[in-house]
């Protein structure tokens, strides 16, 4: 395995009962770069992220994190999760931001350990980075819906990972916030060096600031470093939809595309 | 000295139910928080069936109340895991078989309906000093457990996924916090009856979670709320000679009625 390979899938399929959910899919995610993954409603993109995760085994293929197999890895801290913030937003929750951002840093320290002087102050610097001192000491539910996800990705960044997954992170956050929460994930990749994978449908927003799609519905259908075939992505999404693609010069995107791709249903005649 | 606690078996009973309030509010927080929160209920019922063979067969009740909850923990986990039954299903039966168990048992061997009562409702004079000794030993082990734990365990209760995903091992750790209730549950049993444990375990909690800023603030008033609650029913318990656990129970609701009332103030204020 090459050294700035940090995920390898391995001809990865997977089976719900009698239903093929992923088959046969490879790919390698290097290091600093910024992944869409993106494919249409039930295509398997969520799955494939929780079988990286090693939530999910997978029927057969390999996994292999900063290259050692799943099987053996064991430095989870290295990896930050962000899961669909409506699958974790419970408004009786009493936590505080401060507490839920901490939540992130106990894959660091392990089982049996404490938060001590040097955890505190990371997870202080993550408060501050994100900007959300003014909110620490509120309860996570009284945050609006942009708010949450940030918090969610500080939780994250507070074990200091080197690969951040995020799964449809602007589910449910309106149009504004969805900008800004794109703003910071660039921020991540290009300040701090993170490698993020970013699971979404979103395709126009994605376009623009990630460095390399991978195209899924079921299979690979496209890995392309620069997207320029719009064909690709209608064999994704089917006929019943249209694409339009803005040509721009896009000030954010890191080593990325010059364009950006939106995907509008076809109304009906 | 007042003179409640001049007796022997009240400062027995004031030191059990003030170790069984805590764990019962330690334990509720992250049970209720999982939605977990009538696994207490379904575990005492559990508890009976035991207790009812111990008494039967001549063995210390609360040794076989135990060891018929952790037993049951055990298949409650081994019925989700390999028969894929839904955790709920799972005690629901067997809820319903400790429970039957106890009741075959109490009609065919009769004799037993006075030491039973004083277990379905909690009775002071039944605690003796053995027993105070079982519960503080087994109490610290618990409370030992979830401070170790403490941290795991509320990521757990927020995002289970997540918690997986950062190598945290859920499982195991279910397996840990559900031994723990059972425990809870065993040794609040001649305190507050098996009837009206869950009612600890659920009602501080449920009371804190209306004006608390923080899981630990929750954590803490829960506490008090049920310590003050455990107080204040022994004290009825004794001047008005009525079952300990439905006094300490209904203070626990009384103070549920002003955490909601409370609530409401405070946010009719904010409004203003």
């Amino acid at each position: 395995m090459k050294k700035d390979v940090i995920v390898e899938v391995k001809n990865v399929s997977f089976n719900y009962n009698n239903d093929l959910i992923i088959d046969d899919v490879s790919f390698t995610i290097n290091k600093g770069e910024f992944i869409g993954l993106i494919g249409p409603n039930g295509s398997g993109k969520t799955t494939l992220l929780k079988i990286i995760l090693g939530l999910i085994k997978p029927r057969i293929g390999t996994i292999s994190l900063f290259g050692q197999e799943i099987k053996e890895f064991s430095d989870w801290y290295k990896i930050g999760y962000v899961p669909q913030r409506l699958a974790i937003a419970d408004s009786s929750f009493p936590a505080t931001v401060e507490e839920v951002i901490s939540m992130g840093r106990f894959s660091r320290i392990g089982l049996f350990s404490r938060l001590n002087e040097k955890d505190k102050s990371v997870i202080k610097n993550t408060i501050d980075f994100f900007e959300l001192t003014a909110l620490k000491d509120k309860r996570i539910s009284e945050l609006s819906g942009g708010q949450q996800q940030k918090v969610f990705i500080a939780r994250a960044m507070a074990s200091e990972p080197s690969l951040l997954l995020l799964d449809e992170p602007t589910t449910g956050v309106d149009v504004f916030a969805e900008k800004m929460f794109y703003e910071t994930l660039s921020k991540i990749n290009k300040k701090h060096n993170v490698t993020l994978v970013l699971v979404s449908h979103d395709i126009g927003m994605v376009t623009s600031y990630v460095s390399r799609l991978i195209c899924i519905n079921r299979t690979i259908m496209a890995c392309p470093t620069h997207l320029h075939d719009v064909n690709q992505l209608r064999d994704i999404y089917g006929e019943g939809f249209k694409l339009v693609k803005h040509e721009h010069e896009h000030k954010h995107a890191h080593k990325g595309l010059n364009s950006h791709l939106e995907l509008h249903p076809r109304s009906k005649k | 000295m007042i003179e409640i606690l001049q007796y022997e078996f009240m400062q027995r009973s004031f030191l059990a139910g003030i170790l069984i309030a805590i764990l019962c509010s330690v334990i509720g927080n992250f049970l209720v928080m999982r939605r977990l929160a009538l696994i207490g209920d379904g575990l005492a019922h559990i508890a009976f069936g035991g207790l009812t063979l111990g008494l039967v067969f001549n063995i210390y009740p609360l040794a076989t109340a135990l060891i018929a909850s952790i037993l049951s923990v055990i298949a409650v986990n081994e019925l989700r895991s390999r028969a894929k039954i839904y955790g709920d299903t799972a005690i629901g039966v067997l809820f319903s078989a400790g429970l039957s168990i106890g009741a075959v048992i109490l009609s065919v061997k009769k004799g037993f309906n006075i030491d039973v009562f004083s277990y379905l409702f909690g009775s002071l004079i039944t605690v003796s000093s053995s027993d105070i000794l079982l519960i503080f030993v087994l109490g610290l082990i618990v409370l030992a457990v979830i401070g170790l734990f403490y941290k795991e365990f509320m990521f757990i209760a927020f995002d289970e996924e997540s918690a997986k995903a950062s190598g945290i091992p859920v499982k195991i750790l279910d397996i840990v916090l559900l031994t723990a209730t059972a425990i809870t549950v065993v040794i609040s049993m001649q305190v507050v009856g098996i009837l009206l444990v869950s009612s600890l375990i659920i009602i501080p909690t449920a009371s804190a979670l209306q004006f608390a800023n923080g899981f630990k603030k929750t954590i803490i008033y829960s506490v008090i709320i049920s310590v003050v609650s455990v107080i204040t029913g022994l004290f009825f318990a004794y001047y008005l000679d009525i079952a300990a656990g439905g006094v300490i129970v209904l203070t626990t609701i009384i103070f549920f009625i002003f955490a909601i009332l409370l609530k409401k103030f405070l946010m009719s204020l904010q409004r203003e």
